[in-house]
């Protein structure tokens, strides 16, 4: 194991990076525990209620079970991935035909069968919506959606649904959901297991590139998910789930109309869901009974029942102006309480700091000393309580003994461009461009605005599909692979722009980019080794800088052959710059992968790379060690226009 | 054949391709997508019928009913200013569909849905063309779509307020540090928004079932239209929603079909979006 000296300010840095740590890991114990326990209670008061009350409220109580249950679908797609779809009725209404003509066919199964079928035949059309999303985006597919329940709705208008027009023969539930009350806890179980599957997904790479997909495509695919299959798999569970809720009114009033399924009851739905936040689970629950009980409500204190419909769209806009629903600041407050609560019963002093502040205070670049200090804390500090993983980093055995060149046994080269061309319409923006980065270490890629070094990166991780010439990683050909398929073999980037994802925290967005099974050991590790925040932290509380950091560890903790570092230091301090600097010379070393670095901060590209490619113009202009290749005539001359030589030096 | 694909341009094609041009105008000098226009006609329209049944003559009625509509948009563009100055499309568009649900809701409350009739805005039998009637009020709507669009593409291209409403689209906060007057600006297309789609649908309802909430859905031919325009091409928009309106009557054509009229904006918008999916999408930024 590596043993670096320690001084005092690099132990007070590990120590408040483990504190927080240890804060963020008790918090978030009390609050899954807790909310383990509401989700319980609610689970099993909920029918322990309803059993209580009179028929015609179970009545408005399974309305109200449906209602909740087209919502959660709603929320799929509204709140993971920002998508509008404005038809979960027309999905619904598919399910209840399907119900129906099953009925009437006197197919063999019965309800809870026809009930499964409902939902699987709701998928082709979720597909049908969800395909041109998968290039489109936002307003598009708002107004393909609602089109289409426009003309489901006239579809039915016209050919009602089947066996609703015969009175001789109807459909009956089987037994043991027979009465009202037994129904309604049949549909209360379905709700509870779509939201304990859908609670399961959000914590899987699955369900988390959902939200990737609605911050940026690019970071999705950057990340090795699929674009794709991330919007299709959501349409689809969202169909399903929509189509299942169709097969329950039928269950529930034994036919189908088509004023049931009508697109501005759709848009009524879609309005609630935006309200309440219906992606949770208790946004859903809310909404469910909002929507079936308000008329009632209205009309006992004397106000006609249609201001529900002017009351709801109130909320949606209050809510999508205070930009967040009402179920996530619920939650958030219950948390608070019951964290208050906890924090006066134990009085222990260091749960009354608020982890979010304490966290990042503690973890932002500044308040890091030096990178060298950072690594040998997340070696182990010096009373040998390695609370951060030391197996985890797999550390190797030595120090790297010059920046950016490490021990790893030289193989091909990490990455290989050959004769790279690139041209937009008019403009040739890359021109027979070469160069290597040999396994294990650090090149840096200069050049001045323009130099089309991005343009290079761009290509190398697939972003840039028309291009002359060949990529390789570690001797491989990638030139026929999509983005995410060139992650998997091997090539991670960042952007210049941070796209990490506000509503995760920071180890689940490393969990998600790391694409493998991941301890959270590892993942602190990672972080703490980057001078990133806690894996605790929520990405929305992290300031812009630490979360570029955080996009660096999400690569890092990948373990690709190389990493493109497009700028990462941009917009820090100086010292800030460099302590990331020291961090990145040491990554081929402690993660065996190697870097290509674009950079602009000679100080930077100083401290971390053995080689640097400068650019100028679409073409390689010099590469060499960097304390050569920055005194160049030509290198000066494309930075500064002019030969002024000694003012690049001196940087 | 060819009759009926007329007469369905006749009857629905003026009033879809007043609203698609005003939803074009709107979304590219205000970022709504504003699928309540229809709704906010419906409320100027309503306003118009009870003056007019309450004893008011045509003209007048039809006046204040604009008004109504035009007053209503400026709510509307209000509550935009004051809270999603700065929101992105997308949430534009969710408060868009509820005003959408709020408006209709709204329109129910003050005058009830109860069938109505309402007066064609401009009296007259018409004439008929090779058997298809054209009444002064679907002439009217056609020309006037024409003369809008014509108006508000020279508008927005050779005139200084076109130019700053074109900046003003591309980012209010800017166009506001510059100096311009973002929000009577918005205001004022938010008001004459309101009052063109009320009076696109003061065309199209006498022909419609009178219940407030599907002719509030009339909104979505003219989107599909929009989209085909790609939200940006205004003669396109116009042209796609006659041709919409074509297809549709087409449809009387073939008896049987005759029911699905309401079909054909979505097999558009279904084909459009398939043939744009050639292309490759990233988001913007690097």
């Amino acid at each position: 194991m590596t043993q670096v000296a320690n001084d005092g300010s690099q132990s007070t840095s590990a120590a408040s990076y483990r504190s927080s740590l240890a804060a963020g890991e008790r918090y978030l114990r009390i609050d899954r525990r807790n909310g383990q326990i509401a989700a319980l209670v609610a689970v099993i008061a909920v029918p322990v209620v309803v059993f209580m009350l009179g028929d015609y409220w179970v009545q408005l109580c399974i309305t109200g079970a449906i209602d909740a249950i087209v919502l959660q679908s709603i929320g799929v797609l509204a709140d993971r991935t920002k998508l509008f779809v404005l038809c979960p009725l027309a999905f619904a209404s598919i399910g209840a035909w399907v119900v129906l003509q099953l009925f009437v066919w006197g197919w063999p199964g019965g309800f809870y069968f026809w009930l499964l079928l409902a939902g699987i035949a709701g998928i082709p059309f979720g597909l049908i919506m969800g395909f041109p999303a998968l290039r489109l985006r936002g307003l598009n597919l708002a107004v393909i959606t609602l089109s289409f329940a426009f003309a489901l709705d006239s579809i039915f208008q016209v050919t009602p649904f089947p066996g609703s027009q015969s009175y001789t023969e109807v459909l009956t539930r089987p037994s043991p959901i027979g009465s009202d009350r037994a129904y309604f806890v049949f549909c209360w179980i379905i709700f509870v297991v779509f939201a304990v599957i859908l609670y399961i997904l959000d914590r899987r790479p699955f369900g988390a590139a959902w939200r990737i997909v609605a911050r940026s495509e690019r970071a999705t695919a950057a990340m090795g998910l699929s674009v794709r299959g991330a919007k299709l798999g959501v349409f689809i569970i969202s169909a399903f789930i929509a189509a299942v809720s169709g097969g329950l009114i039928v269950g529930q009033v034994y036919t189908a109309v088509e004023s049931n399924f009508s697109p501005v009851a759709s848009l009524v739905l879609f309005a609630v869901a935006l309200f309440v936040g219906s992606g949770l689970a208790e946004g859903a629950a809310v909404g469910g009974l909002l929507s079936a009980f308000a008329p009632q409500v209205l009309s006992s204190i004397h106000v006609p029942q249609d201001f529900g419909n002017i009351l709801f769209p109130i909320g949606t806009v209050q809510v999508l102006a205070a930009g967040t629903s009402a179920s996530a600041a619920w939650r958030l407050s219950f948390r608070r309480m019951l964290r208050r609560r906890r924090s006066k019963n134990a009085s222990a002093p260091d749960t009354t700091t608020d982890t979010t502040t304490a966290v990042v205070a503690a973890s932002t670049p500044a308040a890091t000393a030096t990178a060298a200090a950072v690594a040998a804390g997340a070696v182990g500090d010096g009373a040998g309580t390695p609370v951060v993983p030391l197996g985890a980093l797999d550390l190797g055995s030595a120090v790297a003994p010059s920046p950016g060149v490490s021990l790893v046994a030289a193989g091909p080269p990490a990455l290989r461009v050959t004769g790279i061309g690139v041209r937009f319409t008019g403009v040739i923006a890359l021109q027979d461009m070469s160069m290597e980065v040999p396994a294990g270490s650090v090149s840096g890629l200069i050049g001045p605005n323009g130099a089309g070094k991005t343009t290079l990166v761009d290509v190398v991780s697939g972003f840039i599909k028309n291009y002359d010439g060949t990529v390789e990683v570690a001797g491989r050909d990638i030139d026929n692979l999509l983005v995410h398929q060139r992650v998997r073999a091997g090539v991670r980037r960042t952007f210049q722009q941070e796209r990490t994802i506000p509503e995760l925290t920071a180890g689940e967005y490393v969990r998600v980019a790391a694409r493998r099974r991941i301890s959270i050991q590892e993942v602190a590790g990672v972080l703490e080794f980057i001078g990133g925040p806690s894996p605790y932290d929520r990405i929305s509380d992290i300031d812009v800088g630490t979360r570029r950091l955080l996009e660096i560890a999400g690569c890092i903790a990948a373990r690709p052959k190389i990493l493109l570092l497009d700028e990462p230091t941009a917009g820090l301090a100086e010292a800030d710059s460099l302590a990331v600097a020291a961090r990145v010379s040491r990554v081929p070393d402690l993660f065996g992968c190697a870097v290509l670095l674009i950079e602009h901060d000679m100080e930077v590209v100083r401290a971390s790379c053995s080689h640097i490619t400068v650019m100028d113009f679409g073409r390689k202009l010099a590469e060499g060690r960097p304390e050569d290749v920055l005194k160049m005539d030509t290198v000066v001359a494309a930075y500064l226009g002019t030969a002024d030589k000694a003012a690049v030096v001196e940087r | 054949m060819w009759q009926s694909a007329l007469i369905g341009l006749v009857q629905s094609g003026g009033a879809y391709a007043l609203l698609a041009v005003c939803v074009i105008l709107m979304y590219r000098t205000t970022g709504v997508l504003n699928f309540a226009l229809a709704a906010i006609g419906v409320a100027g329209t309503y306003a118009f019928s009870s003056f007019y049944t309450s004893g008011m003559n045509l003209a007048e009625a039809a006046i204040f009913g604009i008004l109504i509509g035009a007053a209503a948009s400026v709510v509307c563009g209000l509550i935009y200013i004051r809270w999603f100055f700065d929101a992105t499309p997308t949430y534009r568009a969710g408060v868009a569909i509820a005003l959408l649900v709020g408006t209709a809701a709204v329109t129910i409350r003050i005058f009830s849905d109860q069938p109505r009739e309402i007066p064609a805005l401009i009296p007259g039998s018409g004439f008929a063309v090779d058997g298809v009637v054209m009444t002064p009020t679907t002439i009217f709507g056609i020309a006037l779509a024409i003369v809008f669009t014509l108006l508000v593409t020279q508008m927005l291209h050779r005139t200084r307020r076109g130019l700053q409403l074109r900046a003003i689209s591309q980012g209010p906060v800017a166009s506001e540090l510059l100096g311009l007057p973002v929000r009577p600006l918005t205001l004022a297309i938010w008001g004459g928004s309101g009052a063109m789609g009320t009076i696109a649908v003061m065309i199209i309802s006498p022909g419609l079932s009178d219940e407030v909430e599907s002719i509030s859905l009339v909104i979505v031919p003219a989107l599909a239209a929009t989209l085909v325009a790609t939200f940006r091409r205004y003669w396109l928009a116009l042209i796609s929603a006659l041709v919409l309106g074509g297809l549709q009557g087409l449809l009387l054509y073939y008896q049987t079909l005759i029911r699905y009229e309401e079909v054909i904006p979505f097999v558009v918008v279904l084909g459009v979006l398939m043939w744009d999916q050639r292309k490759e999408l990233w988001d913007e930024a690097r």
